[in-house]
């Protein structure tokens, strides 16, 4: 209680959202010869030319800096993917469409660091856009249908599990008190079991 | 009952929130003169007469409760507070959005659910409380979003109670963290500035 703001908090800061999905594997191809770079988490590397090599997403961001690789985007970061990935998630009003946990956050790193690598990135800002609204959209929905047990959530990335949980924690406590009071729960109370179940619960 | 009282008890101890929410008054009346409690109606040294109106807190009330008088009746009756009247009921039915809660009593839910562990619920309150909070809860989340105020905002957030309010808060600085981290107004780890002092001495 007498804990600074910061400490007390039980969600992460964005960027430490971000800091996490920089540990993500990525694809990239050097653009020039260099020996095994040697660190304290690990040896990547040495890096040949015509072949292409995985790296965590930090190291690629910042090689791609200094303008030694250029990034191969993911699967699933092109203007034909997104696209299907929108008209599905249109469709579907209550399913979210299956995009990477960490979506939210490779994407705009890639877009603002190497967005020369990524064919027709403008669109696919506009296209991210919109499945982030149909998105927030559909949470916004599961709230009013939402009762005190249970909450569905499959498919939603880290970043937007992270920004709903400080409010939807907070609603379904106090719907639980409010609800503990109710004639027929008590009568139901035995036989009553709690699960809050989202897929990404486990950060 | 006993051992969930006494779990909410150990869990807001020391929560300000829950201390102010046992200080709303209740108007009750004693079935029983009272030696000595004369001065709640302006008798200083003498007894209460039964059937007087009082105003108490909650507090004090629910553990009157849990006395009784020798013929095993209750030693008060309470009388339903203003906000849980017939007339804030049905307002609340007919349109949940449009109440000023806050005006009614600042901790609106939490007085309620505890006034209805220590009374019997002969109107529904619970249920009531309940769809409520359930129908407010989106507009509360749709309004923490927006950045502009309108009017209609304004007015529905002075309305919140106490728990509505810190709900409104947790949405509105979610969304302000997200909007910073899109901007990039995070910036990148420095060194701290002692430490950099520090390297220049040397």
């Amino acid at each position: 209680m007498a804990l600074p703001k910061y400490i007390q908090q039980s969600v992460f800061t964005p960027s430490e959202i971000e800091f996490i999905s920089e540990y993500e594997q990525i694809t990239i191809l050097p653009l020039q010869r260099m020996e095994a770079i040697t660190l304290l988490e690990g040896t990547y590397g040495p890096f040949r030319p015509p072949l292409t090599i995985k790296v965590p997403l930090w190291l690629a961001v910042t090689l791609k800096k200094k303008h030694k690789c250029s990034i191969q985007p993911p699967k699933w970061l092109n203007i034909e993917t997104l696209k299907k990935k929108k008209q599905r998630e249109e469709e579907n009003e209550k399913e979210f469409s299956d995009l990477p946990t960490h979506y939210f956050e490779i994407s705009s790193v890639l877009l603002d660091s190497a967005s020369d690598d990524i064919p027709y990135s403008d669109e696919i800002k506009i296209l991210l856009k919109d499945i982030r609204e149909i998105r927030r959209r559909k949470t916004k929905k599961g709230l009013e249908l939402l009762n005190s047990n249970y909450i569905q959530l499959d498919n939603l990335g880290l970043m937007e599990i992270n920004e709903i949980r400080p409010f939807f924690s907070k609603a379904f406590n106090d719907m639980r008190k409010l609800e503990e009071i109710l004639p027929r729960f008590q009568d139901s109370q035995a036989s009553q079991t709690y699960s809050m179940a989202s897929s990404s619960n486990r950060y | 009952m006993a051992d969930g009282t006494f779990d909410d008890y150990e869990d807001n101890y020391f929560d300000l929130d829950s201390i102010l929410s046992e200080q709303q008054k209740l108007s009750v009346s004693f079935t029983v003169d009272v030696p000595g409690l004369g001065f709640l109606e302006n008798n200083p040294g003498g007894s209460l007469h039964s059937g007087e109106k009082v105003l108490l807190p909650f507090w004090a009330m629910s553990c009157l409760t849990l006395i009784s008088s020798p013929d095993n009746e209750p030693i008060i009756d309470i009388v339903n507070p203003k906000c849980f009247g017939n007339q804030c009921l049905n307002q609340l039915i007919a349109g949940p959005t449009t109440v000023h809660l806050y005006q009614l009593c600042p901790y609106f839910y939490q007085f309620g659910c505890n006034l209805l562990k220590t009374t019997e619920d002969s109107k529904n309150i619970s249920s009531i409380l309940f769809e409520t909070f359930k129908k407010r809860i989106s507009l509360i989340m749709d309004y923490s979003e927006q950045i502009q105020i309108t009017r209609d905002k304004a007015e529905f957030v002075r309305g919140l109670d106490e728990m509505e309010r810190q709900l409104y808060k947790c949405g509105c600085e979610s969304i302000i963290s997200m909007k910073k981290w899109v901007n990039r107004e995070y910036g990148t780890l420095k060194i701290a500035r002692s430490l950099n002092k520090s390297r220049l001495i040397l």
